[in-house]
């Protein structure tokens, strides 16, 4: 697999000039699409580094996808810019854009044999050595064998499989990327999400992938930028937003979190310390995204550990409280437990690998976490924003390993 | 033991049982016809001294022989009329899918309007429309597409006009369902990957609603092939098609024998020429 040749070269004549954003950068600059009187994409800023598996990530309807479209040329926007290499392509037709997309639905041409459903980009700008670039990459898809069938005699993965050559093929300066991998099953989700990935590295394209599947986002991407009501609510790599979200929704989507009111008291040293119902919690500084008084102390609930009694460690926070219900999850058990002089609750989940029993509804405990897990948000924020996402609401804290978010997921119960 | 054996028989019977009704309105009414016909292009006799089934060959020969001119006007003007009921339906049909929005569904309706009124009366409505003072010669007439001494009417002209009008539903709406049915992401894709709005249609949606042409072809060339109503209505003497020919040879000239012998032939022909077509088009189907 040696498709190296520079991404710029098909295009260089449809799109060209240079500014001072890098070379195959693809920046959204005040991106505005309206459907009447609904504003889908709000003023959407996002630049996109070239060669990074970018995912773009949120709720069905968070506008996402016609953010994406836009940049296909599929919708028109209402307003703002699409800069490819810096040039403007918003005004650009459709089929003249240096971009290639893979439909949610594949769209393969079903009176094509797959060959042809590949080679048609490059019959359609009269490229050369056709035959030998669609065989190359329907051996890296591993497809070779199929090339002579039409769609309809394929699986969905080995159709889905074609989708992505025949974007591919075409070396597009972007390849967008629409919930790809929506209609596989979970085993076959995680061996494309795999593979997607190494294309991405072996090829050098810049990927913008749009999902509103969290963990594949975090198994996937480079970079994550977290989508909400047509606006970006966070961007970073996947560690970053995971460890320390800014927003209540990132909180909640990306995994979920424990949120609880807290008063701020004062600083001690490099942290921030809080109130929580007469309790005192310390936040790391730079994990605070409040300037308000009122905040919400964060925690994740698998960094939390219960403990009966002893003394807690001198850089733990420490919540009292009784459990109120336990789950059993194979690799780990859920608790929730109220906390001690307030309403809310607390979600604990602890790893099934000590030999320790099971706490029974009604045990006094104490949750223990790490001072540098603690996050802070401005306690303005609706505390349940993102929550009751659409894919497994409440296997989410299992499902996310903390200390490998970017590996390939081989792990969880919920594969 | 009795009523083992019977379970045991009803249950072989049963898939021939679930059949019948399908087997015997076969029977009825198309393998019983065909046979009649076929049998009765075979007799020899006259009509006052009563036929009688010969196995009369010559019945054959004699029709193709007299009447080949009239096989070729039908199938001429049958092909002429379907390429002009495509050449109006594919636009129609393509605008009520891709264009008509909330408007779609009343235009089907206009359509199929038409069918609503008898064949004869939408016949006898285009002698007037293309009557020698009519409004269409006139606009003709004074755009010197016609001259003055030049008309419509009893003109081949007319026959295939007719021949157009009256079996342009059949071409529309297989072509509209074809259309309607497409996959518009498959549009989508094709610009995506290059294809200009021209070449996206000319590699896609044209091929996906081949099917859809195709059928409307059969629909419409088949029975203009057998008309002879649009022949009698607007046409002349010199523009008779073999529908006329066994029009006249059953009701006027009592030749059963011949007529019989002519519906068979043109039956024949027709099943020819749509296979050979057929075959045609699905190599094209590549395009």
């Amino acid at each position: 697999m040696s498709i190296t040749d520079t991404t710029t070269e098909a295009t260089a004549s449809t799109v060209g000039g240079t500014t001072t954003a890098r070379d195959g950068d693809l920046q959204l600059r005040g991106l505005v699409k309206r459907y009447g009187k609904n504003t889908v994409v709000d003023h959407l800023d996002l630049t996109i580094p070239s060669g990074e598996l970018f995912a773009l990530l949120g709720p069905s309807g968070c506008g996402k996808t016609t953010t994406l479209r836009m940049v296909a040329g599929l919708e028109q926007p209402d307003g703002g810019q699409i800069l490819l290499s810096g040039t403007d392509i918003a005004q650009l037709r459709t089929f003249r854009r240096p971009v290639n997309t893979v439909f949610q639905s594949y769209a393969l041409f079903p009176h094509l044999t797959v060959f042809e459903n590949v080679a048609f980009g490059l019959r359609e700008r009269r490229k050369k050595d056709i035959k030998e670039k669609v065989n190359r990459i329907l051996e890296t898809v591993e497809l070779a064998s199929m090339a002579h069938r039409k769609p309809a005699q394929l699986s969905g993965g080995q159709q889905q499989r074609v989708a992505l050559a025949r974007a591919i093929v075409n070396e597009p300066q972007v390849l967008l990327l629409d919930e790809p991998l929506g209609a596989l099953d979970m085993k076959l989700r995680r061996q494309m999400q795999y593979q997607i990935k190494q294309i991405q590295a072996e090829l050098g394209l810049t990927f913008l992938h749009v999902t509103h599947d969290q963990e594949e986002a975090m198994t996937m991407a480079d970079k994550i930028a977290v989508m909400n009501k047509g606006r970006i609510e966070q961007m970073g790599a996947p560690e970053e937003l995971y460890e320390s979200p800014r927003t209540a929704f990132v909180a909640n989507f990306l995994g979920s979190s424990n949120l609880l009111h807290a008063d701020v008291r004062g600083s001690e040293g490099d942290f921030v310390v809080a109130d929580v119902a007469g309790q005192s919690v310390r936040i790391p500084r730079d994990r605070i995204h409040s300037t308000n008084a009122q905040v919400f102390v964060g925690v994740r609930p698998e960094k939390v550990h219960l403990v009966e009694d002893g003394a807690p460690d001198s850089s733990e926070n420490e919540i009292s409280g009784v459990v109120l219900d336990s789950s059993y999850i194979g690799i780990g058990t859920e608790y929730v437990v109220a906390v001690t002089g307030m309403d809310d609750t607390m979600k604990a989940f602890v790893q099934n690998h000590s030999t320790a029993r099971r706490l029974a509804p009604g045990t006094p405990v104490k949750l223990r976490w790490h001072r540098d897990h603690t996050f802070a948000l401005d306690g303005n924020e609706d505390p349940h924003a993102g929550e009751g996402s659409p894919v497994g609401a409440d296997t989410r804290a299992v499902s996310i390993d903390p200390e490998r978010p970017a590996a390939p997921a081989n792990q969880g119960p919920s594969a | 033991m009795v009523s083992a054996l019977s379970a045991e028989r009803r249950r072989t019977l049963a898939p021939y049982l679930l059949l019948a009704p399908m087997v015997v309105w076969l029977l009825l009414f198309f393998l019983a016809p065909m046979v009649t016909l076929l049998m009765g292009s075979l007799q020899s006799g006259s009509f006052s001294e009563g036929f009688a089934f010969t196995f009369e060959v010559g019945n054959y020969v004699s029709a193709v022989g007299a009447y080949w001119p009239w096989f070729l006007r039908s199938i001429t003007y049958a092909a002429i009329a379907t390429l002009c009921a495509l050449l109006i339906a594919y636009p129609l049909a393509y605008m009520i899918v891709f264009k008509a929005g909330r408007w779609k569904y009343l235009l089907l309706v206009l359509v199929v309007a038409p069918l609503f009124a008898s064949f004869l009366v939408r016949t006898l409505a285009w002698t007037t429309i293309l009557a020698d003072q009519g409004i269409v010669v006139e606009v003709l007439r004074s755009l010197h597409i016609l001259a003055p001494d030049q008309w419509l009417l009893a003109s081949p002209t007319a026959v295939i006009a007719g021949l157009t009008y009256n079996f342009l539903p059949f071409m529309t709406l297989p072509i509209y369902v074809s259309l309607d049915r497409l996959d518009k992401r498959l549009i989508e894709a094709a610009t995506d990957l290059y294809a200009s709005g021209f070449r996206a249609f000319r590699r896609v949606t044209l091929p996906l609603s081949l099917p859809g042409i195709v059928s409307g072809c059969l629909l419409v060339f088949i029975p203009a092939a057998g008309d002879f109503v649009n022949a009698q209505l607007l046409g002349s003497v010199d523009t008779q098609m073999i529908g006329n020919v066994i029009e006249s040879q059953y009701l006027r000239a009592l030749d059963y024998p011949m007529a019989s012998a002519l519906s068979v032939s043109l039956i024949v022909l027709i099943i020819g020429l749509v296979t050979i077509s057929m075959r045609r088009s699905r190599t094209n189907e590549i395009l």
